[in-house]
């Protein structure tokens, strides 16, 4: 009810805003529309920065295209082909979103290879490099001896900029004199792009942004595919800010390249990071503040002192300008929020991660019921072929170097369906190494793996968990600043359908998809044993909640082969013994197959079917538990270095 | 709260605005009309800007504030960008539709630079507003010559001329340019220019009019005046063999550089020599260029129009009453300044009859700038000149320059050397 | 001039030039290697050296050209005087601006970064104002091939060539010998290959941070000395772009790699001089960046780095 009403006097503020404006004669319209656009602006580089976690330190390139795609459409050059064939602005906005687009991938494209600060440092490069390019194509001469192919060709009006530009035409409204109309048509795509903005948040591809942005191998290994989700985050903020520069274009009515230069594109980064990266209204609030401070507060406050300078007879004071100080103010900004508050004035404020606080809490983990599994897991999971004969997982003569290291040596292992196989060695024998191999993170230099008779050999780790290959990682990965429901959420990525299209205008079959994945979370979550945790941030869960967070996680991916890489390490023996029976109720009643990495001689003798055991990188034995208890070279590589078979067995 | 409750409040609200707006007290017979300027006033610019400003303020207050019953008063705007202390498109639009959107603006004097003025001429044009600038010389804002394609007509949204200049445009200063490097006995010339609108500008008319004088032109390079090294762009004039460097550009923009690095690689008269445009023009230059330098290249710059201390009649008094009233030499274009609000103030003055008689805000505009388009005879500060239909001026006197020793902590100053036609 | 004059002219020119990119690639190159930190702030560091070290010749009352026993002492106590305020900057901007952000994410310190980067030219300008300044003749330029030999040649080669090359090489050397031969070198190189286990043979590593921002700087500060003896004029802006083709330099030679930011320098100077005679002065900046762009895309461990396996 109070929301309501708030959002009622915030839509009619704004409406009535610009006729008050007028009538009160302070002619601020034209700025406060100015400020806008950069919101806008600042909005479509949350995308890029806040959600997909991507540093872009030359989105003011994006801005530039859209402003000369209106330019040059809307107001062809002489000399260009599109002279006298003027396209209304109407259809040009349009253009111009996908022209920007279009160079978002361009751009985006290469840049999927580098890590963080490169790429960074790319788009930086290539935010230089589009107003040296656009300056310099409005004149230009190609000589090959004397043979003049082109001869001062004018493709972007070089330093003179594209001016003037014509304004859109709509039956009776002034675009042409007044900028009331300006102000109704920018807030309304505003507000078209912020709804857009807030759908896509609380999508499957919103959802995979962040991800990325959290932990992208984890994300990978989720079966979220990193590139065409950085690519589409790309694209998408770019078409945002080729809008903004399009309507830019036309209400100024001429664009020059020094308007696109780095200064814009930390000013937008400023309002993102300032506000809070990833939360709308906290973009929304740092691009006002930033815009005020511009416009207002540094002339006033110059005002302001230099009126104390006159009051007490300073005359350092009197002649003194903080408009100059402007670049010192912003970058004492960037750092100060980096410094103290880096998460934004709007972001979510993080508790600190409780610590030592597993033995206080309560015999937090249930026993797995088998009554609590998910009937939709059921349903998926009865894979057919033969129960225990049949094998899932194929490993052939597998061999990884690392420079003069032999990680694995042509190692063979069998997984059954339906078994639970262990893989035992001393730290270093390339156990997870081998994990990494069959779930595509790195390339062996030979070998074969086959998972349900096809070849997975070249397949990115996405590709692999759509083919029903799970895993949890040794160190915990999960998404720490996402919820534990978003977590799982995640992990249902590569079973769901939703577009991006699909995401922003919601139709019926992706609402019903969107509640149907968020009932089998809550399921699944019921079933590990965390039942009401939905909401809480992941990284605050205690350790065991995070390890059986991660196994929910995978699990969500529907696979039929789940990897888990020492899923009781750092357990106390209370949850050591839930998640060995967790372990093995997925096995016996949903006929999951199960490789385990595992130091734990109990856990393993316990729940295995068969064992290898890896050392050096070379399988040395191959069994079940009793047989492997027994093996002599086993016995050796234990004794070598002297611990745990011993202790256990 | 319902909408009937909004509503009510509302009217509420702007009644009470409206009543107290319109209190204003009336002291001038006829009415209020405002003057907008619109330069950058920020950074480097300060002293122009200041200077331009005070010329305005001296036209305005020879008449005391008052034309034919019309209080004027004049609105400083700065329209250069906060973010980067130059004048920015964004800023002089905001001006522009600032000025037109306030219903007792009458003209509009500005730009500083020209750039600028493509911004703001169309949406004066469209409210029928005259703008007089005191220093835009970029030839396409009002005809042909010099011109890229499709100027100055683009300007002209409305089909009439709006802009007028009572200062020499480039196309002027550019031949003038390329004749005076002629008659310096320039053999090969090697253009340069900042890749900006004024530099690249000049530079390309002054490459025109010497090719059409017979006076080869090796190149007309663009540099990247962010550099701080120039030596290579430097070297390859040494290769070309060219005798004579004119560059077009301003002095935010790296001229500096080039006349110091000229010295270093051995391009220094009898050899080579520098002549560059009006934009050189301010001793800021010679102090980052150094006098060394700017002595051993022989620095010669033109200038549109006379140097102050050798005008006469209206010019040489202005000189003096600028000197008095504000107690300091007038910036390069301050008397500029003065000349057009007086230009402005003219105008107003002989549409006094048909302000009064306008029924809106676009005829009393539309009053002002039929009266500037038709001004006549007018006994400026370069002598008597006319508008012509373009709103130039038709005198295109010229002077040159060039740097010589002087006493002071420079250690140089620029001299004038000659008139040039 | 010949077609071969020109070229080896224009070489002379790259070289400088490549040579003052070299001196702030290798403070890029150091810093990344040990806290994996991109510090935008470095070419400003640079910018702050030219106009710091035109305040030491102020102090000192040098106005004009040094001659003689002048070069020989007042010259390497400007080097040295310099050298010294840069570190001490660049350590004091690690200390306040990025020592506290070690634990966070990647992108803080570089966020950081940018921040400082603004403060300091903000500074720069309005110390220096808007324009370029002037920066006095202090080393003496004769015209070698001239007055020494008495060549006369279209080729210019001047004292000041020698001074950039002869202030440069030995200033690279020694960085070379402090590194592999010093135990401060050595504790560096150590924490660049692995700060925790670096930690745990008993190397401070916060020290060795710190030395590491302090030679850098000092780098910084004599390459802003040379550039101001050598072009002679200095402005505020010249710390951006000269920073980001010292990164250029420094990512094309391995980032991390010390002798490959040297090289990748002097690549860059060549380069970009010969890029403003054979293509266009206005191209140069775009085909530097283009450069970059590939170099980052194709072969991120650069031109002369070997791939390295990632940490996992």
């Amino acid at each position: 009810m109070r929301r309501g009403l708030g959002w009622t006097a915030l839509v009619a503020a704004l409406l009535v805003y610009p006729f008050a404006d007028r009538v009160l004669g302070f002619q601020t319209v034209h700025a406060v529309s100015d400020g806008m656009i950069y919101v806008l602006l600042a909005l479509g580089l949350n995308i890029v920065v806040g959600y997909a976690g991507l540093l872009d330190l030359g989105y003011a390139a994006f801005f530039a295209i859209g402003a000369y795609a209106m330019g040059l459409l809307n107001s062809p050059l002489v000399g260009s082909p599109f002279y006298g064939h003027a396209w209304s602005f109407w259809l040009c906005i349009w253009i111009a979103a996908a022209v920007s687009a279009l160079l978002g991938v361009a751009i985006g494209a290469p840049t999927l290879r580098v890590r963080g600060d490169y790429l960074a440092i790319i788009t930086l490069g290539f935010g230089e490099i589009i107003p040296v390019a656009i300056r310099n194509l409005g004149d230009i001469t190609i000589e090959l001896g004397s043979w003049r192919p082109v001869e001062r060709l004018n493709l972007t009006g070089g330093e003179n900029g594209v001016n003037p530009i014509g304004r859109p035409h709509f039956p009776g409204v002034p675009f042409e004199t007044d900028p009331v109309p300006w102000y109704f048509l920018i807030l309304v795509i505003g507000a078209a792009s912020l709804w857009a903005m807030n759908r896509l948040r609380d999508s499957r591809l919103g959802r995979a942004w962040m991800a990325i942005r959290e932990d992208e191998t984890a994300a990978d290994c989720t079966g979220v595919n990193p590139v065409s989700t950085k690519l589409l985050a790309f694209a998408l903020g770019a078409s945002f800010s080729g809008f903004a520069g399009s309507v830019y274009a036309a209400k100024l009515q001429a664009i020059t390249p020094g308007a696109f230069e780095f200064q814009v594109s930390i000013m937008l980064l400023c309002m993102v990071v300032l506000g809070g990266a990833g939360s709308l209204k906290g973009v929304i609030l740092g691009g006002m503040l930033i815009t005020l401070f511009d416009r207002v507060a540094l002339a006033q406050t110059t005002f302001f002192v230099r009126w104390v300078g006159r009051t007490i007879g300073a005359p350092a004071l009197v002649a003194a300008d903080l408009t100059l100080w402007r670049w010192f103010f912003f970058g004492l900004g960037l750092a100060l929020v980096m410094l103290l508050r880096p998460e934004g004035l709007a972001g979510r404020r993080m508790r600190p991660i409780p610590i030592g606080d597993d033995a206080d809490a309560p015999a937090s983990a249930p026993a797995p019921r088998v009554e609590a599994i998910p009937g939709w897991l059921r349903d998926r999971m009865r894979g057919g072929g033969n129960f225990g004969t049949e094998p899932i997982l194929e490993i052939h003569g597998l061999t990884k170097r690392f420079g003069g290291i032999v990680a694995l040596n042509e190692v063979d292992l069998i997984v059954p369906r339906g078994a639970i196989v262990g893989l035992i060695g001393p730290n270093g024998a390339g156990k997870t190494t081998l994990f990494n191999v069959v779930t595509g993170l790195i390339r062996p230099e030979g070998g074969r793996i086959t998972f349900e008779g096809a070849r997975l050999g070249g397949l990115r780790p996405n590709a692999i968990v759509a083919r029903g290959i799970a895993r949890t990682f040794q160190s915990i990965r999960l998404f720490p600043q996402m919820t534990v429901l978003e977590n799982v959420l995640v992990g249902e990525h590569c079973r769901l359908a939703a577009s991006v299209a699909g995401a922003v205008l919601r139709p019926r079959a992706v609402v019903s998809e969107e509640a149907r994945a968020r009932e089998r979370g809550r399921e699944l979550l019921a079933f590990v044993g965390l039942g009401g945790k939905e909401d809480d941030v992941a990284r605050n869960l205690p350790y065991g909640d995070q390890r059986r967070l991660e196994i929910a996680r995978a699990l969500a991916t529907e696979p039929r082969l789940i990897l888990l890489d020492e899923p009781t390490a750092g357990m106390n023996p209370r949850e050591t013994a839930t998640l060995t029976a967790l372990i093995g109720t997925l096995r016996r009643e949903l006929a999951l197959s199960v490789l385990l990495i595992e130091h734990d001689m109990e856990v393993v003798m316990g729940v295995s079917d068969r064992i290898t055991v890896l050392d050096y990188g070379t399988r040395i034995a191959e069994g079940t538990p009793a047989e492997i208890q027994r093996h002599p070279r086993v016995i050796e590589a234990y004794l070598g270095t002297g611990y745990e078979l011993e202790r256990h067995a | 709260m319902r909408p009937s409750r909004i509503a009510a409040v509302t009217v509420a609200l702007l009644s009470f605005v409206i009543g107290f707006s319109s209190a204003d007290a009336q002291q001038c017979p006829k009415g209020k009309l405002r003057v907008y300027t619109s330069w950058p006033m920020q950074g480097a610019m300060i002293p122009e800007g200041t200077g331009m400003k005070n010329g305005v303020d001296l036209a305005v207050s020879e008449v005391g504030g008052v034309v034919a019953g019309y209080c004027l008063e004049v609105v400083n705007l700065d329209d250069a960008s906060p973010q980067t202390g130059k004048w920015d498109g964004a800023v002089e639009a905001e001006n522009a539709n600032k000025a037109v959107g306030d219903p007792l603006a009458i003209v509009y004097i500005g730009t500083y630079n020209s750039g600028a003025a493509k911004v703001s001429i169309p949406i004066n044009n469209r409210a029928h507003m005259a703008q007089i600038t005191p220093a835009n010389t970029y030839p396409g804002l009002t005809k042909k010559r010099g011109a890229a394609p499709g100027e100055p007509e683009i300007y002209r949204p409305g089909g009439f001329v709006n802009y007028f200049r009572p200062v020499p445009a480039d196309d002027i200063q550019g031949a003038v340019g390329a004749k005076w490097a002629k008659r310096l006995g320039a053999k090969k010339v090697y253009i340069l220019n900042d890749q900006e609108l004024y530099g690249k500008g000049i530079a390309d008319v002054f490459e025109v009019m010497a090719k059409k004088l017979g006076l080869p032109v090796v190149a007309n390079e663009g540099i990247d005046w962010k550099q701080p090294d120039q030596k290579p762009v430097l070297t390859k004039i040494r290769a070309s063999g060219a005798d004579m460097v004119y560059m077009g550009g301003v002095i935010e923009t790296g001229a500096q550089v080039v006349i110091r690095q000229m010295k270093e690689v051995g391009l220094v008269a009898p050899r080579v020599r520098f002549v560059g445009p009006d934009g050189l023009l301010e001793e800021e230059l010679l102090k980052g260029a150094t006098c060394d330098a700017a002595l051993a290249t022989e620095m010669r710059v033109t200038f549109a129009g006379l140097p102050f201390e050798k005008m006469r009649g209206v010019g040489a008094k202005t000189y003096e009453t600028y000197k008095s009233k504000f107690g300091k030499e007038p910036t390069a274009y301050a008397l500029y300044a003065v000349e057009a609000g007086r230009v402005a103030i003219d105008g107003i003055r002989r549409a006094a009859s048909a302000i009064e008689k306008a029924k809106d805000v676009t005829e009393k505009r539309e009053a002002v700038r039929k009266a500037i388009a038709s001004t006549k005879n007018f006994d400026g500060i370069n002598g008597k000149w006319n508008f012509d239909e373009n709103g130039d001026v038709d005198y295109d006197t010229m002077s040159g320059f060039k740097v010589v020793k002087a006493d002071g902590p420079i250690g140089c100053k620029f001299q004038f050397e000659t008139i040039l036609e | 001039m010949l077609w071969w004059e020109v070229l080896v002219q224009q070489t002379i020119n790259g070289l400088t030039r490549g040579a003052v990119f070299a001196l702030i690639a290798l403070g890029y190159t150091m810093v990344y290697g040990i806290i994996e930190l991109i510090n935008f702030a470095h070419g400003d560091v640079f910018m702050l050296g030219l106009f710091i070290s035109l305040s030491w010749f102020a102090l000192l009352g040098v106005t004009k050209t040094l001659v003689g026993w002048q070069l020989v002492t007042i010259l390497p106590l400007v080097f040295a005087l310099t050298m010294l305020t840069t570190a001490a900057l660049n350590v004091a901007i690690d200390r306040m601006a990025y020592r506290p952000l070690r634990r966070s994410t990647r992108l803080a310190p570089l966020i950081t970064a940018i921040g400082v980067s603004f403060m300091l030219e903000n500074v720069a300008l309005l110390w220096k104002g808007p324009a370029p300044i002037a920066y006095p003749d202090v080393f003496p330029s004769v015209d070698i091939l001239r007055e020494w030999f008495g060549v006369d040649s279209a080729i210019f080669i001047t004292t000041k060539d020698l001074l950039v090359v002869g202030a440069t090489i030995p200033l690279m050397v020694g960085l070379n010998y402090f590194v592999t031969r010093t135990r401060w070198g050595k504790a560096m190189r150590a924490t660049a290959q692995d700060r925790e286990t670096a930690q745990a043979m008993g190397i401070d590593v916060e020290r060795t941070i710190l030395l590491t921002f302090f030679v850098g700087g000092a780098l910084a500060g004599a390459a802003g000395l040379i550039q101001g003896m050598y072009y002679n004029i200095g402005m505020w802006w010249m710390g951006y772009q000269a920073g980001l083709r010292a990164f250029t330099a420094a990512v094309l030679g391995g980032i991390g790699n010390m002798p490959g930011a040297a090289l990748g320098g002097l690549f860059i100077g060549f380069l970009s001089a010969w890029s403003d005679q054979y293509i266009s002065a206005r191209w140069t900046n775009a085909l530097v960046f283009a450069i970059l762009i590939l170099v980052l895309v194709f072969r991120p461990q650069g031109l002369m780095g070997e791939r390295s396996a990632d940490k996992v």
